[in-house]
């Protein structure tokens, strides 16, 4: 429990700078649960699933603009996996940020969940980027996003050999805008099923 | 390869390929930059008994090609030619004459003061070669005045969006002649010439899974994976003596710089840094290789020796500069930095002095690539408010645009093509 406090402290304090940021932020943490807690059910402390730590994380990652949390919904996979419909929502990204947000960890604990029933599904997880970087460096940092991904999953207690990452870079937007409304929805790892 | 086919046609007339010129030591003009005095070339209008629509075609692209150089400023002739008399330092003067159905053209460079003749020279072709044999003949004019081959038999593989992804294609350097050269239905990017100008190298999503790099034969029209080793690859290009490749591969989530044989072969890691590094390019010595990086918190160009050691920092202003791009002159290296209405193009001695802006910051101005001369860049901006190829002198003058229906990005200007030799 102690480590679990220990990782809960960043994002609390992430959690802090967006409160800083006024009143769009306040409808986004009304939005979420007053205290993000990863951990799914208790029996098994050791899987507790958590951001990956230090050695990917460079030290400027702080969120550079606010963020339209609440705006970035809508880009849910679905799929029929077994006869059973899963639901696998996409989780969004800061500027030039590949460290997991609060709210993209309540999403994914929620799809690892489902996963976790479903331990024969093969999950291409696909980062993707913002306009605001070259086309090889968001290949890159795209890379990076599925990887954080991909981890918070291996450390849920998915199979690793099940889950495939590919970078799309800023190839394949959702929303082809330039601003940061369209850019909050472009930073986003979507995690796809596949047949 | 369809786009191509134009040059056999010029390897036939090369055996034609007569020259009367005089003893061609004297230059006329060192290219530097185009604040340099422009010489003033006044192109008569060519005779032709048969085919006068034919002449006039090939004045009007030839006109073109040698204002595109940048150098040469023609002089309006006609009506005006009396007024602009006295500044016309060279005259062109040419005929065609149609045997069958092919023509020969045969023109000549005169010195206007002296009445000197400089060159002459003809060719024989069809008339569906006439865009390459006026730039041909472009090529022939800059180089007897400015000392250095121009860039009209240049071509330019840029990315085009279609239903599907993002397709290989080509263009002639001033935009026409446009062909598409795959048909993937899949995203393809980052393409690079070969030193010979018969293959490319890209990376491709068209292999399945994330990009692999892909390398395209032109004669064949396919394209073949290029390294079987398993990992993201991007950001291909070839060293200058077209015997390595360099380029950047993800494994492990992490992404380095690598060079390897051009058959693949002797993989070898030239960076092992937990930051992103990517975007090599090679100095034209090969002895160095660029590369963007975020080590130092974010993304900045470095230098390093082509083993991979004596890394160095170029850049310091700006907080993102990427997509380095050493020049064939060896002296600059052109990039994009970020800027409040996208990447804008920037020029930097290797010095890590004289820091040069090139675009407005009206738009995004980004993939910078230089021709072969080092005297123009090439490069995709939304500034039309979609995203076409352009072309630029690299004192960023002489703005043109070269693609029109959008979705264009990506381009790679060629190295020297040469129909004949």
């Amino acid at each position: 429990m102690k480590k679990l406090l220990l990782l809960l402290i960043p994002l609390m304090c992430i959690g802090l700078v967006f409160s800083a940021c006024g009143k769009k932020t306040a409808a986004v943490q009304k939005d979420q649960p007053e205290v993000v807690t990863p951990a799914p059910t208790q029996s098994q402390p050791a899987l507790t699933p958590a951001p990956k730590p230090a050695p990917l994380t460079p030290a400027t990652t702080q969120p550079e603009k606010s963020d339209n949390t609440d705006k970035n919904q809508g880009i849910t996979i679905t799929t029929t996996l077994g006869g059973q419909v899963l639901q696998l929502d996409a989780i969004y990204f800061d500027y030039n940020s590949y460290e997991l947000r609060p709210d993209a960890i309540t999403t994914l604990e929620k799809s690892a969940r489902i996963l976790k029933q479903n331990p024969t599904a093969l999950i291409s997880i696909e980062g993707h980027c913002d306009e605001r970087g070259t086309v090889e460096y968001n290949i890159a940092l795209g890379e990076r996003r599925a990887y954080s991904v991909k981890n918070y999953f291996i450390e849920y207690g998915l199979n690793p050999d099940n889950l495939v990452t590919i970078s799309y870079g800023k190839e394949k937007p959702v929303d082809p805008g330039h601003d940061e409304d369209a850019w909050s929805k472009n930073r986003r790892a979507a995690i796809v099923p596949n047949p | 390869m369809r786009d191509l086919r134009i040059f056999p046609v010029l390897f036939a007339l090369a055996a034609l390929f007569s020259e009367i010129g005089n003893g061609q030591t004297d230059v006329f003009l060192k290219i530097q930059s185009a604040e340099t005095h422009k010489i003033n070339v006044a192109i008569v209008n060519f005779s032709a008994k048969q085919s006068p629509e034919l002449a006039i075609s090939l004045r009007r692209i030839l006109i073109d090609d040698l204002n595109n150089s940048g150098f040469i400023s023609v002089l309006p002739t006609g009506t005006e030619v009396d007024s602009n008399e006295s500044l016309i330092e060279f005259r062109v003067t040419g005929e065609i004459i149609q045997t069958g159905n092919r023509f020969s053209f045969e023109f000549s460079l005169t010195e206007a003061a002296t009445g000197r003749r400089l060159m002459t020279k003809s060719f024989r072709a069809y008339p569906f070669a006439i865009r390459v044999l006026a730039h041909t003949v472009s090529d022939e004019i800059v180089y007897r005045l400015c000392g250095d081959y121009g860039v009209a038999c240049t071509k330019i593989v840029f990315l085009s969006e279609r239903k599907g992804g993002k397709e290989l294609a080509i263009m002639d350097y001033d935009g026409q002649r446009l062909s598409v050269l795959t048909h993937t239905n899949s995203i393809n990017i980052l393409p690079c010439w070969s030193m010979n100008g018969q293959n490319l190298l890209f990376a491709t999503y068209a292999l399945g899974g994330g990009p692999v790099l892909a390398d395209y034969n032109f004669k064949s029209g396919q394209f073949s994976r290029f390294i079987a080793h398993p990992g993201t690859y991007t950001s291909p290009e070839y060293s200058p003596d077209g015997k390595r490749v360099a380029f950047a591969l993800t494994q492990n989530g992490n992404v380095d710089i690598y060079i390897a044989d051009r058959d693949g072969g002797n993989r070898l890691r030239l960076t092992a840094n937990p930051a992103i590094d990517t975007a090599p390019s090679w100095s034209p010595n090969g002895r160095e290789i660029a590369f963007s990086s975020d080590r130092g918190g974010n993304p900045q160009i470095y230098l390093m020796d082509a083993e991979g050691g004596n890394v160095r920092r170029l850049t310091y202003e700006n907080k993102f500069n990427a997509s380095p791009k050493w020049s064939p002159k060896g002296d600059q290296i052109a990039f994009v930095t970020l800027q409040s209405h996208g990447f804008q193009i920037y020029l930097i001695d290797v010095t890590g002095e004289n820091l040069i802006v090139l675009t407005n910051n009206q738009a995004g101005y980004e993939s910078p690539s230089w021709s072969p001369d080092g005297n123009h860049l090439v490069f995709t901006s939304n500034r039309s408010g979609k995203w076409d190829i352009y072309a630029m002198l690299k004192d960023g003058s002489h703005l043109r645009r070269l693609t029109f229906n959008g979705g264009n990005t990506g381009p790679s200007w060629s190295p020297r093509l040469k129909p004949f030799n």
